[in-house]
């Protein structure tokens, strides 16, 4: 199990080295950002040479590639085009609300996904099945963004604009007063700015946990072992969350952890929508404007984010199925 | 400046501006001026919170810092933690004196002194000095800042000496003289300059109290960089509450040091910041779910808004002074060169304004009958004489290119160059219809809107009908001419290349005109020989306010440069 951790961990060195020399490349593929640097006005020959050099965009590509490498192994992420600021500080500022939104986005997806997800498999064919089925499929139809507009105009606009009571009224964007207990529970004035931007983040992949979690407990509900159980005499709700959903879980956990990852730094449109100032907005503009450090910088946190929960999520499998070993002494 | 808003055509802008001036002696500061203002409304209210969501509701600011900041969005912080000289006054259009007390200029328009009002102060407590505005416009220009607003110096006002400074040469403007003791800025320009008045109303040249911008360090890159990220110290109405957070807000209170003018009526105002591709959208609904006091108006529903919100009197959609144009490549073979007039001007006739306005913009804005927008000094409306679609004229004017070149219309293809996004696509596909109805076949030909200008610019690949825009910095027609039509800014501004030393011997003469109506007659002249002669471009419509405002919101005012003056408002106790 140390080995095989070991080994994994390792790993994240040529992904993460390999991941920043493809975008440093891309990034030099796609030109000179000094026509963003200076925006859309013309500008003197003497701007331009100062701007350059003052980015150190005159040196030669192999000299600023092993200046970045250099620089990113002493923890300096460089400084971003855009902002003039220091992309640490930006990282600093971003990544904790896009953990955050992120983390309770999950949340909700294993509550209700989950939950759902067994109703739906111990009741088959029932009504809640099927209402559960046809919900889900439509929450994977319906767009991110239209999702979070409608949310907006019901329990935003309308609600304001028809004096719904206060605690039926939602601010429709920004994070608030930013004030959370333990770095993730929010504070009495913070909930209301969470709620929509993490269910409506939480809406696909709630409805794909809980398709995924009919199925494979469907799967599971037919084994050899869950008749055993039930011929024990276990009580209905011990077979199934004990023998049912544990079994159950290997593919939910993949999905969920897989999630989590992507969640972290690809909430662009959520981000967008309810103008949350998380990574993946602050990732996807700053690839418009070619700003280099920032996408460079903050991508480098998130593919060893993803690596480090995709190892967590296989080590996980150990948990859930006690037959699985690493290291190379499964049986 | 640029003008940094979703929908809307980003903007250029620089530039220089001409009008009113007296021979020698002081100047008065007085000119014909634009209105934009809303009427006053009941006694003024003091205290309570304003929540801005309509400046930076398309994008956080880049820059904060006078020197840095570029964007108007950007810029509107900076007018009320910052005074500077003279200023433009909101409700009038014309120049005031603000820090100033007095102005004196010799008869060519070469030397200027500034006299400094005494007992200014910043809002730590320290004085505003002659030696402010010296320190601050040396360093607006030090290459170390690389400020890409530093053109107003070098390029605009050519204080002299200040192409060593730029160019790391030395440390200071010879040409700028500081006396503190005598209370004077004096300023020797390399060549005549009759609104040098006006272009210190810009924020870039905010005094700056220089013991706050170099606590740090010295000025070298990082550190004066690093000045925008803390508390910068003004002498504004208001000053800044905390440094500004990215992403989040900019939140300025009350500065009770500020001697001038009124003490601003509301303690404190909050600019929220939106980001991400429905900025705008989101923006909006967050005003319309109560979310704060000010909103910006997204141009899909402008319509709706300006049922809803201009019957109550809480719409601002006044006319401010910026262009929308396309604009020919005066160098095509295809388009240019003045066997093609009748060709563009076949174009020109061909397309229609008002379906452009209508359909991309909601009636947002207002048809263009000329390049100078209403409101700027000796602006006359309709100098233009193809002021909106005549498809009779266009099949004229086409015929009578064919037969004069010898060439059919139905074998050109005319490429319509633009920056993708923004609506500039839904503009061109209306041109591509337009044309179409009288023969011209058109192509689309969008490029990445990060480098559109720039490959215009260097003609990589050329353009052949371009579109291009522009919002002026200053009150003045030579802003709306000279940077984008003297063949000084080819490769610059000057993005159809046009090139004629009749055009610039106008400016010329205009900018040194001893009266506003000489001036302004010889800039009329100029935009005539541009539109009617030439027909280098075709102005298509004038930019027009989109922000609307909550019941409680009171005085709100949108000067013709795009700025609201929040010192003037005030917010109603329910």
């Amino acid at each position: 199990m140390a080995g095989y951790t070991l080994r994994r961990v390792l790993l994240i060195v040529p992904v993460v080295w390999g991941a920043m020399t493809l975008l440093f490349l891309a990034f030099m593929v796609r030109g000179n950002p000094i026509e963003t640097l200076i925006g859309e006005r013309a500008s003197s020959a003497t701007v331009r040479a100062q701007i350059t050099q003052k980015y150190g965009l005159d040196q030669p590509v192999l000299v600023r590639y092993g200046r970045y490498l250099k620089n990113v192994s002493h923890g300096d992420l460089g400084r971003s085009y855009k902002q003039g600021r220091s992309v640490n500080d930006i990282l600093k500022q971003t990544a904790p609300n896009s953990l955050r939104l992120a983390v309770w986005a999950i949340l909700i997806e294993i509550l209700i996904g989950l939950t759902a997800g067994i109703i739906s498999a111990v009741r088959q064919y029932s009504f809640l099945d099927t209402f559960v089925t046809v919900s889900t499929t439509m929450l994977v139809a319906v767009p991110v963004f239209v999702l979070g507009y409608l949310f907006q105009y019901a329990l935003g606009v309308y609600a304001f604009q028809h004096n719904f009571p206060a605690w039926l009224r939602f601010p429709t964007s920004g994070i608030g007063p930013n004030k959370w207990y333990f770095g993730f529970i929010p504070s009495a004035g913070e909930w209301k700015y969470l709620l929509l931007p993490a269910v409506t983040l939480a809406s696909v992949s709630t409805a794909v946990v809980a398709r995924m979690t009919r199925t494979t407990m469907l799967e599971v509900l037919r084994a050899d072992y869950m008749r055993t159980a039930v011929a024990k005499g276990l009580t209905p709700r011990r077979v199934i969350l004990k023998h049912g959903l544990k079994n159950a879980m290997i593919p939910v956990v993949t999905l969920i952890g897989l999630d989590l990852a992507s969640l972290i730094g690809s909430a662009v449109l959520t981000e967008s929508v309810f103008n949350w100032p998380g990574m993946g907005g602050t990732v996807a503009r700053a690839a418009q404007s070619l700003d280099a450090p920032v996408v460079l910088g903050l991508t480098l946190v998130l593919v060893v984010a993803y690596v480090v929960i995709n190892l967590l999520v296989d080590l996980s499998y150990a948990f859930f199925d006690p037959r699985i070993r690493y290291g190379g002494d499964a049986t | 400046m640029i003008r940094r808003r979703g929908f809307v055509s980003a903007a250029l802008i620089v530039s220089i501006a001409m009008f009113g001036v007296a021979c020698g002696g002081s100047k008065d500061n007085n000119g014909s001026a634009p209105t934009t203002a809303a009427k006053s409304e009941g006694k003024p209210i003091f205290g309570g919170t304003l929540t801005d969501l309509q400046n930076f509701s398309g994008a956080s600011p880049d820059h904060l810092d006078p020197n840095l900041a570029a964007a108007v969005q950007d810029s509107q912080p900076g007018q009320l933690i910052w005074n500077e000289l003279t200023k433009t006054n909101p409700k009038t259009g014309q120049l005031e004196n603000s820090v100033a007390s007095a102005i004196d200029h010799n008869a060519d328009f070469t030397e200027w002194t500034f006299h400094v009002k005494k007992g200014v102060k910043f809002s730590n407590g320290d004085p505003v000095l002659p030696s402010s505005f010296a320190f601050s416009w040396n360093r607006l220009i030090n290459p170390a800042l690389a400020s890409e607003v530093s053109y107003h110096v070098t390029d605009n006002l050519k204080i002299q000496g200040s192409a060593d400074v730029a160019a790391g040469k030395a440390k200071t403007m010879t040409g700028l003289v500081a006396d503190d003791a005598a209370m004077t800025l004096k300023m020797t320009l390399d060549a005549p300059l009759n609104f040098a008045d006006k272009i210190v109303s810009h924020l870039a040249f905010a005094p700056l109290d220089e013991k706050d911008v170099t606590k740090n360090g010295t000025l070298t890159v990082d550190k004066t960089v690093d000045y925008e990220k803390g508390v910068m110290v003004g002498n504004g109405p208001y000053k800044m509450l905390e440094a500004h957070k990215p992403q989040d807000n900019v939140t300025l209170v009350r500065n009770d040091l500020y001697t001038l003018g009124h003490k601003p009526y509301i303690d404190k105002i909050i600019f929220k910041e939106f980001n991400g591709e429905g900025a705008q959208d989101t923006s909006w609904t967050t005003f319309e779910s109560g979310g704060g006091e000010t909103g910006y108006v997204p141009s899909t529903k402008f319509a709706e808004a300006k049922a809803k919100y201009g019957a109550e009197n809480r719409l601002s959609d006044k006319p401010i002074l910026g262009l929308y144009y396309w604009g020919f490549n005066m160098k095509d073979p295809v388009v240019g060169g003045p066997e093609n007039v009748k060709l563009r001007q076949a174009i020109t006739a061909a397309i229609n304004k008002t379906e452009m306005i209508n359909k991309v913009y909601n009636g947002s804005r207002k048809v263009a009958t000329a390049i100078a927008p209403p409101g700027i000094p000796g602006q006359k409306p309709g100098v233009d004489k193809i002021p909106n679609q005549n498809l009779t004229a266009a099949k004229k004017y086409l015929a009578d290119w064919e037969a004069a070149t010898g060439k059919k219309a139905s074998s050109l293809d005319i490429k319509l160059n633009f920056g993708i996004g923004l609506g500039h696509g839904d503009n061109a596909a209306i041109i591509q219809a337009n044309l179409a109805t009288i023969g011209i076949k058109a192509t689309p030909d969008g490029r990445d809107g990060t480098t559109y200008f720039s490959s215009i610019r260097k003609n990589n690949p050329p353009g052949m009908f371009l579109r291009a825009g522009w919002i002026a910095d200053y009150v003045s027609y030579d802003n709306m001419l000279f940077p984008l039509f003297d063949s000084a800014g080819i490769g610059s501004d000057n993005l159809t290349q046009y090139d004629n030393p009749e055009f610039d011997k106008l400016i010329t003469e205009a900018r040194a005109a001893k009266t506003d109506a000489d001036a302004g007659a010889k800039y009329r002249e100029a935009e005539d020989l541009v539109l009617n002669k030439d027909r280098a471009a075709v102005p298509l419509n004038w930019y027009a306010g989109q922000v609307a405002w909550s019941p409680k919101l009171h005085n709100v005012v949108q000067s013709s440069l795009d700025f609201f003056s929040y010192e003037d408002m005030w917010l109603s106790k329910a």
